[in-house]
């Protein structure tokens, strides 16, 4: 036996209205659209009622019970869609006869469902209600998740298995058949009518909206009598911890009597993310996080330092604006934040002393509070030395800055970051490192550690809700740069991607989103600012 | 063109550029070998070369080319 049923929308609310399943995967295409599938699906048991229908009616429907059931949902179907319904008898029994079905997708030739009936012969059905309506009570929708699946929890739900309480979907069912059928509910078995509740159960209560319906198979102990109320009960016997299959027990009962009993399983979904509002993008989101903290930047008193506690400051950071040498500098860098609102405090060390870096972290301390914010941008020296004249003595002095110096602020600065569980390091390096410039040994060297550093270093705080980020600039437009001939700076100039040099505020800027909420999920990253140039890390 | 010919048109750059008429471009001479050879005259030294021999350097070469066999490779490859 062949049949054909077009799918519609118009036949899935049927579905839905007749049986109280209006599980948001079938009817609520914004909540489908987030699930794996994409966009509403067919309620599983809809084909297969038409395909049980089919058989029924091609035996003697008004003396033919369905005895048993079991069928497993393979694949998705879709509204617009046309299945193809074929069954077969597969074997005579005394007093039955088996049949097995098999419905697919008429285009694509996709496995929809399949399965075996046993039917029953020789029912004397007596005349059913006249009651228009599946279920005794609307079934509302719950949500339940696989941590609250635990055996031995049960739902129940109270219905009457009379076919007139499905008439206006046997008659939707009738109207997208190919051929068609008659529509006629009185020659409908009620023991076919009772399987339907089971998609109500698994799709609205038992778990409900995160369910995928997997296999279902019953076995009924007689023709039931639709004169009054049943219960379908599940209950479930256990969750897979793996794949979160639920495996439910069903039972059907009428007046106290167990008619059927049988076994579902579904696939529990985990809740589908929402979509973030803007209610809480403005009230979350939009704030850098960068206000009342203190931020420590060291090698402060010019260049991309300058412009970095220039621009944390005037986002309501209060700076600690370290230098070595340039306490001038410092000084009117301090004056200009203070005279724009900003808090600012200077404070000097030699980083090759610990006693000066315990000393800087204590003054902070009482000046501005802990650092929330660590900017190490202090480097040694960056002049060009021929590789033959470098000893190992250079490679030290270096380091002893750019690592050693680095590490001992992260390390005073961490407890307070690690106590809080937030906290930002950010380490100013160079382009040369990805992209080496001759006569640079020292400082590429000292630089790369610092990459190393950086990423071990995230790798240690990442449960701790810390990052630590490195910038690497290209060649930036600082007093070195200002320095060069003039030819010479020219060419540099020209020779940019973009025409033109990376300015400190362009690199501060980087320095800046790396120390904000927005950069709380890179960690460990090289930002290279190379407008544009390789290398593309 | 050869080394010689480079190394022969160089000399009178360098003449012209170190203000040394005594001046004989050789492959072993290196800045620290002229005296007035520094990092400023070093770029005006560039651009005359370019001039002569209608090549154009990069910023890096202009900053590194601190002796004449490296200006003569490049010189070289540029002007083949």
């Amino acid at each position: 036996m062949r049949w054909i049923l077009a799918l519609d929308e118009a036949l899935v609310e049927a579905f839905a209205a007749a049986t109280g399943d209006r599980s948001a995967i079938h009817l609520d295409a914004a909540f489908a659209r987030r699930t794996r599938f994409r966009r509403p699906i067919v309620h599983g048991l809809l084909p297969v009622l038409a395909t049980l229908r089919g058989v029924s009616n091609r035996l003697t429907p008004n003396s033919v019970w369905l005895q048993s059931l079991s069928c497993r949902f393979l694949a998705p179907a879709h509204a617009g869609e046309r299945l193809l319904l074929t069954s077969s008898a597969a074997a005579n029994e005394a007093g039955a006869v088996r049949y097995g079905f098999r419905i697919t997708n008429e285009q694509t030739g996709i496995a929809v469902t399949e399965g075996e009936a046993v039917f029953g012969t020789g029912a004397a059905r007596t005349s059913p209600s006249a009651r228009g309506v599946l279920l005794c009570e609307a079934a509302v929708e719950d949500e339940l998740e696989a941590a609250s699946l635990t055996p031995g929890r049960s739902e129940g739900l109270a219905f009457h298995a009379a076919p007139a309480g499905i008439r206006n979907l046997l008659n939707a069912i009738d109207a997208r058949s190919e051929p068609a059928a008659t529509a006629d509910e009185s020659s409908l078995d009620p023991n076919l009518t009772a399987i339907l509740p089971v998609s109500t159960l698994v799709g609205m209560r038992l778990p409900g909206r995160f369910a995928t319906f997997m296999e279902f198979d019953v076995t009924f102990e007689r023709p039931i009598e639709a004169d009054s109320p049943m219960e379908l009960m599940g209950r479930v016997e256990r969750m897979t911890p793996g794949a979160n299959r639920l495996q439910l027990a069903l039972t059907w009962t009428h007046s106290g009597a167990v008619v059927a009993s049988g076994s579902a399983s579904a696939l529990v979904s985990t809740r589908t993310p929402v979509g973030i509002s803007c209610e809480e993008i403005r009230s979350q989101h939009l704030s850098s996080g960068l206000a009342g903290r203190v931020a420590l930047v060291t090698g402060a008193s010019r260049g991309i330092g300058e412009a970095t506690v220039k621009l944390l400051a005037m986002q309501g950071a209060k700076v600690a604006v370290h230098y070595f040498r340039g306490g001038a500098d410092a000084a009117d860098i301090v004056d200009d934040i203070r005279r724009n609102g900003g808090a600012a405090f200077a404070v000097s060390a030699d980083l090759r002393r610990e006693a000066d870096i315990d000393a800087m972290f204590a003054t902070v301390r009482t000046e501005l509070g802990e650092v929330d914010i660590l900017v190490n941008n202090a480097v040694g020296d960056a002049s060009p030395k021929a590789f033959a004249d470098l000893a190992s003595r250079d490679y030290v002095g270096e380091m002893e800055i750019s690592l050693f110096g680095l590490h001992a602020c992260c390390r005073r600065a961490l407890p307070h970051m690690r106590a809080q569980r937030w906290g930002k390091i950010v380490n100013v390096g160079t382009l040369w490192t990805e992209k080496p410039e001759a006569g640079q040994s020292v400082y590429i060297t000292a630089k790369s550690a610092v990459v190393g550093y950086t990423r071990s270093l995230a790798q240690d705080l990442a449960r701790e809700n810390l990052q630590v980020n490195m910038v690497l600039p290209r060649m930036t437009d600082t007093s070195l740069i200002a320095s060069l001939p003039p030819v010479l700076r020219g060419r540099i100039e020209s020779e940019s991607p973009t025409g033109a040099l990376l300015q400190p505020i362009d690199v501060a800027r980087v320095v800046a989103f790396l120390a904000s909420n927005a950069a709380s999920s890179i960690s460990g990253q090289r930002i290279v600012l190379s407008q544009g140039e390789a290398p593309f890390l | 063109m050869t080394e010689s010919d480079v190394l022969g048109r160089l000399t009178p750059v360098f003449r012209q550029v170190f203000e040394d008429d005594t001046i004989v471009a050789h492959m072993d001479m290196k800045a620290s070998d002229v005296r007035r050879w520094d990092s400023l005259s070093h770029i005006d030294m560039v651009l005359v070369v370019e001039k002569e021999f209608g090549i154009r350097m990069s910023a890096r070469e202009l900053s590194e080319l601190t002796s004449v066999r490296d200006l003569v490779r490049v010189i070289l490859a540029k002007a083949a």
